[in-house]
């Protein structure tokens, strides 16, 4: 038993909850989803399948908000016209704790 | 020889000084303390410290002076062009005979030629069509990777890293490093959102600085910005730190903020926010397999306790043991689903329940069956007095012996 839901979902499953996965393809994917279930032709079986899905991805966009570190790097020059990139902290992360100029 | 005059008027003969003395008099009697808007040309700094210039207007010109004692507290440099509004007195000067306003007091107002150049500059990119609201690219909704055209010791990407960071650190940031004031500042930024655009990573560009004075903010207004960011691919949001005043930048970006914080504001979306879409998309989820699972109940009862019971009785129990088998699974599964959320499980298992034929003998269905074959009896007619028969209630089973049959 597999309605029209369900086989969409086998192509989404791949991605669910993979930290490789942005979260904005995470919260378009659940969107689907909730949509799929909320229409009236979805299978017991199917249903079972996005269920278990939306339910993985809630949990991986919900860690993703949770936990992402902001990464901040800074250009140190250019190479080939492609950026040079470094660590980037601010002065007073340095240590130095100086005044702001501009 | 005599000149003779038309009218008999009593001749009255100044001399130079006196007539001066006179006309110096009245002037200064008349405007002992005005108020004159102008701009500032031909500024010269006597070594002495005055400051000699002269304010003008398309028509007139009006000699002045400041002296060094006046002028030591002014508090910004005077500059040919400038437009002013000074207050002063009129007096004259004998040797020359020049009047002039000596100048107690000047403040500034706009930029005379940087404010021109402005205007300029502003005609003639809204000329061009770069200002045109068609122009401007919409900004992604979630960026991955935001770089940030500005100094690396202002307020500005302070700022920005604390906001971005509270409200979607699910980015990276990629901080342009460039001066953002003085000599030769514009052209860093301008290469700046260039080499950006070389690059191509960036989904969105912050190119701003902190507040500070018109001067300050001047490399913002420069033509070589505002055609660097007109002409980026990436969309760019300006964020120079001056609320009211427009800078050309501003025109020109897909975005203008006020402030660097707001455009930090702008880039992301808010992780609060975010968190409540993922509730509410988790509740939907949940409330649609309840309502499916519902449905197939309501389904299942209507059968059995129809058509079911009637047309296929014989497979009741075959069904049954289907459906036991059918609902290990589906407990099973379901568990798995809900795992951690133990109310759902208690929930849905209950539906489970319902969805059983059995479970119909809870609500006070039983099955009856001919002894001692343990044949189930579906007909009256099967049975004649004194058979035993067995009856499966909800709980328990009692033996019965029959003691009349009616068809």
């Amino acid at each position: 038993m597999r309605g029209p839901g369900g086989e969409e979902m086998s192509q989404g499953r791949k991605k669910a909850g993979s930290s490789r996965t942005s979260f904005e393809e995470e919260l378009k994917r659940l969107e689907e989803i909730v949509a799929a279930l909320e229409s009236e032709t979805v299978t017991l079986e199917g249903a079972l399948e996005l269920f278990e899905e939306g339910t993985t991805i809630v949990k991986s966009a919900q860690k993703k908000l949770k936990e992402s570190q902001l990464r901040v790097r800074k250009v140190l020059g250019e190479k080939e016209g492609e950026p040079v990139l470094g660590d980037f902290l601010l002065a007073d992360e340095e240590g130095e704790g100086r005044e702001e100029s501009e | 020889m005599e000149t003779t005059w038309p009218t008999a008027e009593p001749r009255v003969v100044y001399k130079v000084s006196e007539l001066t003395g006179r006309i110096r008099e009245i002037l200064e009697g008349e405007f002992p303390s005005v108020w004159v808007e102008g701009e500032i040309s031909n500024l010269a700094r006597a070594s002495s410290g005055h400051l000699y210039f002269s304010l003008k207007d398309e028509r007139s010109q009006l000699p002045s002076v400041m002296f060094r004692g006046d002028n030591a507290g002014l508090g910004f440099e005077l500059e040919d062009g400038n437009r002013v509004l000074a207050r002063g007195r009129i007096s004259i000067y004998p040797p020359s005979g020049r009047y002039q306003l000596i100048v107690s007091e000047i403040q500034p107002l706009g930029l005379g030629t940087l404010h021109l150049e402005f205007e300029r500059l502003k005609a003639q990119l809204a000329g061009e069509g770069l200002f045109d609201p068609s122009r401007k690219k919409p900004l992604p909704a979630f960026p991955r990777l935001i770089g940030v055209v500005t100094s690396p010791e202002g307020a500005a990407i302070r700022d920005i890293l604390s906001i971005i960071g509270r409200r979607f650190p699910l980015v990276e940031i990629v901080l342009y490093p460039v001066r953002v004031q003085g000599e030769g500042a514009a052209g860093e930024i301008a290469r700046a959102i260039e080499a950006m655009n070389r690059w191509g990573k960036p989904d969105v560009l912050i190119v701003g600085r902190g507040g500070g004075s018109l001067e300050d903010l001047w490399a913002f207004n420069e033509e070589v910005v505002a055609r660097a960011i007109a002409a980026s691919g990436i969309p760019v949001i300006s964020a120079v730190g001056h609320e009211i005043d427009f800078t050309i930048a501003d025109f020109t970006a897909d975005l203008r903020a006020p402030t660097p914080s707001a455009a930090a504001e702008l880039v992301v979306p808010d992780r609060g926010r975010l968190m409540s879409r993922l509730g509410d998309l988790s509740g939907r989820l949940k409330r649609e397999l309840s309502i499916l699972l519902e449905r197939i109940e309501r389904r299942l009862d209507y059968l059995s306790s129809h058509h079911g019971l009637k047309r296929i009785p014989n497979r009741i129990e075959e069904a049954a043991q289907a459906v036991d088998q059918g609902q290990l699974t589906m407990r099973k599964r379901i568990r798995d689903l809900l795992l951690g959320s133990g109310k759902r499980l208690e929930e849905a298992s209950r539906k489970l329940d319902i969805l059983s034929p059995l479970s119909i003998l809870g609500r006070g269905y039983s099955l009856t069956y001919k002894l001692p074959e343990s044949v189930l009896v579906r007909d009256a007619g099967t049975l004649t007095r004194g058979d035993a028969i067995r009856v499966h209630l909800h709980r328990g089973k009692i033996h019965c012996e029959v003691r009349e049959v009616r068809k």
